[in-house]
């Protein structure tokens, strides 16, 4: 009886096997294809076979002889992504904690910053176009596109927010008040620091979430791109694995942030977890 | 000497339409154990938060010691709370979550845990100064929310269901502890629980709470042996309550069963252990025993009915027999082992189940 149970089960268990293993090979294996693809010898062309390994397409990509500004709108994809990583945090977080309070109101506030989230982002910044325009401002990167990627990493940020303090026992901070912290002080040396994880999952939303956002920025980033954009009007005009190449280095970027995002959320916990005091003595 | 003295007058609490807390006055002596006893939803929990500061009253005034503490903020109080979940900073150790207090009142780091380690001698916690309180267990935690709260010097120490978090024989062990603590340092405990054995164990004083309002105060002993309620007396346990009713012309009869009466008239002219009457009358389950049916003659001042054994529940030291007389629940006595293993009564058995007038406990 055990015996066909246990028969049974490695059946089982070998049917969700396979099922999960297709399911990462659908997830990622059009990104392997285009990370092999990258590789490609400079006589290679876009599809299979690759003739050669070589890094002759990463280097054609900050050449001249494309007409594209990958390097400058990396770079301002970067800064942006860092403004908007800040914004979401400062704002997500106070707006967070100053929902506990059930205010009047706060139920018509709540699903006001949320509807953003559903609404097709093209839509946004088609109409924050048309406002621009009446009012006559220049849309700029840094303005505008701020702007219209807020109104989407926002309500992210504020949802995650939502979680965290969901999980977070209050009684902590009655305590901290009942031992003689101000509010600052509870905030200062209870809040924030059982937050901290939280908050940084927070900070790695706002940042790649801005990094790869495109139908919020498209009408709003003025006359220099943001790096998605830029990639989306190469592939009109870009024949090349050059477009591979960019697809490489911009995972990377993502996957090197995710992970330092997850690094310093384990060595925050981890520091947490040794005495806190010590080392924000002044 | 001591302090800690608590005088509360007319508090009032409401959440939206609950009222959790009624008009409550109550005087709690400098330097005593005071237990706030009641069911869960009773309001004990909140007239303690009421104390600290963690709620505001709608009404009404307190003291402590003579002053005013209502526009005093929780952190400006004399007073310290234990929460029941013991509410340790999880990322600060031992030691730093009970330097706390003094790091936020600005005392240097070295004093302020040259503090903390000569209270975690008090609460012989001295060789875990460095962990974390997910590191410690259950009893280690209180030990350390306590020192926690101690180490503010307040004049009253609050404590919200302390060991309700602990398995049954370390709550034994450490509501012992808390006892000898409270002597230690001379200071007022105020302990919130809702289990009877607990208030009784360890305090000077027992406020029975229910539904927002004091039931009956008074010393343990008092408590447990003259409930003034059958709202006390059931919720102290250990008690039989039988309901009386007052016929025509000055009878008395106690309800034992549907249609089941003892007349109690003739006692109540007797001048001595007169019976007063009352609405319902208490009776200790451990003053009650059974007899064989064909039994003897009884003695003065003991009454006696005829019922059946409904269940026997066998609780070590003694026997919890359930009868199937009552109203409106049915009649238990306690027998001790001894006995018990002498009569040898057993389920479905007709038995004489028999009582003092004495014994019997007027209620409100």
């Amino acid at each position: 009886m055990a015996k066909r149970i246990h028969s049974k089960n490695s059946l089982v268990t070998y049917l969700l096997g396979g099922f999960f293993s297709l399911y990462v090979l659908f997830l990622y294996g059009p990104m392997f294809i285009i990370f092999l693809l990258s590789f490609q010898g400079p006589t290679g062309g876009m599809t299979f076979p690759i003739q050669e390994y070589s890094l002759h397409w990463f280097k054609e990509l900050f050449s001249d002889n494309i007409a594209a500004d990958v390097s400058g709108s990396f770079q301002r994809s970067i800064i942006l992504g860092l403004m908007v990583m800040t914004l979401t945090v400062t704002i997500s977080v106070i707006a967070a904690l100053g929902f506990r309070r059930n205010f009047k109101g706060s139920g018509i506030m709540f699903y006001g910053a949320i509807i953003s989230l559903i609404m097709p982002g093209f839509l946004i910044s088609f109409g924050m176009g048309l406002i621009l325009q009446l009012l006559d401002i220049e849309s700029t990167w840094y303005t505008t596109a701020l702007g219209a990627q807020l109104t989407w990493t926002l309500p992210f940020g504020l949802l995650i927010m939502f979680a965290v303090l969901a999980r977070f026992d209050r009684s902590v901070e009655e305590a901290a008040r009942d031992l003689g912290a101000t509010s600052w002080q509870t905030m200062r040396y209870v809040v924030v620091p059982l937050l901290l994880p939280g908050i940084t999952g927070v900070a790695l939303f706002g940042f790649t979430l801005s990094y790869d956002e495109i139908p919020r920025t498209t009408l709003v980033v003025g006359d220099s791109n943001t790096l998605p954009m830029e990639i989306l009007a190469m592939t009109n005009t870009l024949t090349t694995p050059s477009l591979y190449a960019i697809g490489t280095l911009t995972t990377v970027v993502s996957v090197a942030s995710i992970t330092f995002a997850l690094f310093a959320i384990k060595r925050m916990q981890d520091r947490l977890g040794s005495s806190q005091i010590a080392s924000s003595e002044s | 000497m001591s302090s800690g003295k608590i005088e509360i007058s007319g508090i009032n609490k409401f959440y939206g339409d609950v009222h959790a807390v009624r008009s409550v006055d109550l005087t709690i002596e400098a330097g005593s154990y005071c237990c706030f006893l009641g069911p869960s939803g009773c309001g004990k929990s909140t007239l303690l938060r009421l104390i600290a500061g963690h709620e505001t009253p709608d009404s009404g005034e307190m003291f402590i010691d003579g002053q005013s503490i209502l526009n005093t903020p929780a952190r400006d109080r004399p007073t310290a709370m234990m929460f029941q979940s013991y509410a340790l900073f999880p990322h600060l150790t031992c030691i730093d979550n009970i330097a706390f207090s003094e790091r936020m009142h600005g005392i240097d780091k070295a004093t302020r845990h040259k503090n903390a380690r000569e209270i975690l001698e008090v609460v012989e916690m001295s060789d875990y100064a460095d962990r974390l309180p997910s590191q410690l267990s259950g009893g280690q935690r209180q030990r350390i929310a306590l020192a926690r709260a101690l180490i503010t010097k307040p004049k009253v120490l609050l404590l919200d269901e302390p060991l309700s978090a602990l398995d049954e024989n370390l709550r034994v062990k450490m509501r012992n502890e808390l006892k000898s603590v409270q002597k230690l340092f001379g200071i007022t405990f105020v302990h919130v629980t809702h289990t009877n054995t607990e208030a009784i164990a360890t305090s000077d004083k027992v406020i029975v709470m229910g539904d927002g309002v004091v039931d009956q105060e008074g010393t343990p002993y008092e408590i447990f042996n003259h409930p003034s309620s059958a709202y006390t007396a059931r919720f102290m346990g250990g008690h039989n309550v039988l309901v009386s009713q007052e016929g025509h012309s000055g009878q008395l009869r106690l309800a034992i069963g549907e249609g089941q009466l003892i007349d109690v008239s003739k006692y109540l002219t007797k001048k001595q252990n007169g019976l007063v009457v009352a609405k319902s009358y208490a009776l200790r389950r451990d003053l009650c025993w059974l007899e064989d049916i064909k039994g003897n003659k009884m003695s003065a001042g003991v009454e006696n009915f005829k019922s059946e054994v409904d269940t026997i529940e066998y609780e070590g030291a003694s026997f919890k027999v359930t009868l199937t007389s009552g109203h409106p629940e049915k009649i238990i006595v306690r027998i001790s082992d001894v006995d018990f293993y002498k009569a040898q009564f057993s389920e479905g058995q007709t038995v004489r189940c028999c009582f003092k007038i004495k014994n019997l406990c007027p209620l409100s």
